[in-house]
C-alpha cells in the first residue's frame, strides 16, 4: 500500500500490483440501480508493455483498494475490455491503456435451475451469501412467500427479472426496493425509505473554491443542480391499476406517486391532481397469501426510477464515506448572504459515486437526489405541487 | 414497468391430479426444467377455460402428453395452453379408420370436426350433413343426423326413469312406473 494522505492500491489476479500510485488513474463507481459496480484502470502504455503482458485481457482479474483516513472503498472486479486511448504517434501501437472493469462477481455467475420456497427477500440473502461480497445487508424482511422458480438463469439475472418486479415489503412504507453492490463490496436490498432515512454520512458544504487543498473533505467545489425530466416519470404521477380478483372481478385502483411513501413533504412537480397519465396491467389475484403482496409489489416497483425529481451533481475531495446508498446533507449558501439556500439546502440520498484517483489527486463525483422538498405554507404556489 | 409480455415454451406433463383441485398441470417445462425433480416442477394454471357466472371448463392431460406452456417475462405467471402439435397429432387417417366402422356415416376430411381420446374413441361433427355422435374404441356408436334421425349400436342398452316411459313412433309404447307396458293404447302386459 502506497503512503500519503491517500492510500492507494491494485492487486492483479491477487497479487500486489507493483507499480508507483503515480502511473495510473482509476475510477470506482456504483450505483443504486445497478447490481454489479464498476471500474475503470487507465495506464500510460505508450510501449504497449501491459498489452503485451496479456494483463488486461477479459476475464483477468483486479482489485482496487482506495482509502483515505482509514476510511477505505476495496473491491475486487475482473476485466471487461480494454482500449487504447490516445496513441502517442500513428506509427507506434501504444498510448494510453484504460482497462475497464466489473465486480468479480460477474464472472462467478452460472445458470441454475432451482425452484426457491419463501419472501423474496430471504431468497436473496441466501442466494448473495453464497458470494465473497465484504457483507450482505437486507435490512428489511419482504412478504411475497411464494414458490419462485429460477429457470437456467444466473443467480443476479433471477433476482432482477424474477424477484425484484414483485418485491415487498410492509416496512417500506409503499416505497420501492432496490437491489446493488457499493464500491466496498457491499451488498444491499434496502427499500427507498430505509436508504432515505439513514444518517447522513457527511455534512456537504458548497464554497465554490476550486482547490482542494484549502478545503475539508466535506467542501464540494462543484454543486450543478439538475432534474429529472417531466417525460421520465410523468406516467406515473397518477395510475389507473388494474387487475381481475380472485373472484373473477375486474379491479380498478387509483395510484398516486406521493403516496409512496406519503409523508407531509411536497413533491416539487406541478401536476393537474385530477388527470391520470399511465396505466399498469397487475397479475390476477388468487388465493395464494403471497398474491397480494406480488400485485403491490409489481406498481411499487415500476416507480423506482421516479422517487428522486429533484437532483444534484457534486464534486468534492476523495471521500469514501460516501458511497451510492448513503445520504448525506447538503448547505447551499446564497450569494453574497451567505445565507442557506431553503429549499436546495437539504438531506439527499447518494443514487451514483464516482470516486477518482488521477495519479496525483483524489476526488469524488455524486450524483444526489430528494423525493420532496420542504416547502413552507407560505409558499405562493404550494398548492399547484403535488402534496400541496 | 411494461408487463404483459409471454413466451411460448414446450413442455411435458408430469401430473393432472392438482391437490388443490384447481384445475392445474404440473408441467416439465422445457428446457427450464429438464434438471428438476419431478415433485419440483411447477404447476401451470390453465390457460383458458370459459369463466361466465359459474360456467367452468377444463380438460386434463395425459402424464407424459407434450404441451405449450406459457411464461410471462418474469417466468412467475405460468400457464398451460394447449397440446403440442406432434406430427401424428392431427393424422386424419387414424380417426378415418375409427369412423369408418360406421356405415352410415359420411367421412370427409374437409368438414369434420373431431375429437379422439387416448382410449381411441371419437367424439364427431359433420358440418356439412349435421351427422353428430361418438364412436366408442369397440366400434359401437351413437349418431343423429340434422333430420334427427338416430343410429345406436350397442351391446346392452338400459334405460332407467323414475317415471313413465313413452316411445312414439307411428305406434306407442308406455311403460308406466309400475312396469305395465302399453302397447297402442290397447295392449297391456303387466308386471
Amino acid at each position: 500500500m502506497a503512503e500519503g494522505i491517500y492510500d492507494v492500491g491494485l492487486t492483479w489476479e491477487g497479487k500486489e500490483f507493483d507499480l508507483p500510485r503515480t502511473n495510473y488513474g482509476f475510477i470506482m463507481e456504483d450505483s443504486i440501480y445497478e447490481y454489479f459496480p464498476k471500474a475503470k484502470i487507465m495506464f500510460q502504455d505508450n510501449l504497449s508493455e501491459f498489452r503485451e503482458l496479456l494483463i488486461t485481457v477479459p476475464g483477468m482479474g483486479w482489485g482496487i483498494t482506495y482509502g483515505y483516513d482509514s476510511e477505505f472503498l476495496k473491491s475486487s472486479y475482473i476485466v471487461e475490455d480494454d482500449s487504447l486511448e490516445g496513441r502517442v504517434s500513428p506509427n507506434i501501437v501504444g498510448g494510453g491503456l484504460q482497462v475497464d472493469l466489473i465486480h468479480s462477481v460477474y464472472s462467478e455467475q452460472e445458470i441454475v435451475s432451482k425452484k426457491h420456497s419463501g419472501g423474496i427477500s430471504s431468497i436473496v440473502q441466501s442466494i448473495a451469501s453464497k458470494y465473497n461480497y465484504n457483507s450482505v445487508n437486507i435490512p428489511e424482511t419482504s412478504g411475497n412467500d411464494d414458490e419462485w422458480f429460477q429457470f437456467q438463469k444466473k443467480d443476479s439475472e433471477f433476482i432482477l427479472k424474477s424477484l425484484m418486479p414483485y418485491i415487498y415489503s410492509g416496512a417500506s412504507n409503499d416505497s420501492p426496493f432496490y437491489v446493488f453492490t457499493d464500491s466496498k463490496n457491499n451488498f444491499n436490498l434496502k427499500s427507498f425509505k430505509n436508504m432515505y432515512n439513514s444518517s447522513p454520512v457527511a455534512d456537504v458544504k458548497f464554497t465554490g473554491n476550486n482547490t482542494e487543498s484549502s478545503t475539508g473533505r466535506e467542501t464540494a467545489f462543484n454543486i450543478d443542480p439538475f432534474r429529472q425530466r417531466f417525460s421520465g416519470f410523468k406516467d406515473v404521477l397518477r395510475r389507473k391499476l388494474t387487475y381481475i380478483d380472485k373472484n373473477g372481478e375486474y379491479q380498478v385502483i387509483d395510484d398516486f406517486l406521493e403516496d409512496h411513501p406519503s409523508d407531509s413533504r411536497i413533491l416539487s412537480i406541478k401536476a393537474d391532481k385530477g388527470i391520470f397519465t399511465g396505466n399498469q396491467m397487475l397479475v390476477d389475484e388468487t388465493e395464494n397469501r403471497a398474491s397480494k403482496d406480488n400485485i403491490k409489489g409489481q406498481y411499487i416497483q415500476a416507480l423506482r426510477r421516479a422517487m428522486m425529481t429533484d437532483k444534484l451533481i457534486i464534486t468534492l475531495p476523495f471521500n469514501p464515506k460516501i458511497i451510492s446508498g448513503k445520504t448525506i446533507n447538503v448547505s447551499i449558501p446564497q450569494a453574497e448572504t451567505n445565507k442557506e439556500l431553503f429549499i436546495m439546502s437539504d438531506k439527499y440520498l447518494v443514487e451514483r459515486s464516482k470516486h477518482i484517483w488521477t495519479g496525483e489527486k483524489g476526488f469524488t463525483d455524486l450524483i444526489v437526489g430528494r423525493r420532496n422538498t420542504n416547502v413552507t405554507n407560505e409558499y405562493k404556489f404550494r398548492s399547484q405541487l403535488i402534496g400541496g | 414497468m411494461k408487463y404483459g409480455s409471454y413466451t411460448l415454451h414446450k413442455g411435458i406433463v408430469i401430473d393432472s391430479k392438482d391437490p388443490e383441485e384447481k384445475g392445474r398441470i404440473q408441467v416439465r417445462v422445457l428446457p427450464h426444467c429438464s434438471e428438476f425433480k419431478e415433485g419440483d416442477c411447477p404447476w401451470l394454471k390453465p390457460f383458458s377455460g370459459a369463466y361466465f357466472g359459474e360456467e367452468l371448463q377444463f380438460s386434463s392431460f395425459e402424464k407424459g402428453a407434450l404441451v405449450w406452456c406459457m411464461m410471462d417475462e418474469t417466468e412467475h405467471e405460468k400457464y398451460i395452453v394447449a397440446p403440442y402439435h406432434v406430427p401424428l397429432f392431427f393424422d386424419f387417417s387414424v380417426v378415418k379408420s375409427v369412423l369408418d366402422q360406421v356405415p352410415e356415416l359420411t367421412v370427409k376430411y374437409e368438414v369434420m370436426e373431431f375429437k379422439k381420446y387416448n382410449d381411441g374413441s371419437v367424439v364427431f361433427h359433420n358440418r356439412e350433413t349435421g351427422d353428430h355422435g361418438f364412436v366408442n374404441s369397440g366400434g359401437y356408436y351413437d349418431i343423429i343426423d340434422t333430420d334427427g334421425n338416430r343410429v345406436e349400436k350397442v351391446k346392452t342398452k338400459k334405460t332407467l326413469s323414475d317415471d313413465t316411459i313413452d316411445i312414439e313412433a307411428g305406434g306407442e309404447i308406455n311403460i308406466d312406473s309400475s312396469g305395465k307396458i302399453t302397447i297402442n293404447g290397447h295392449l297391456t302386459i303387466d308386471p
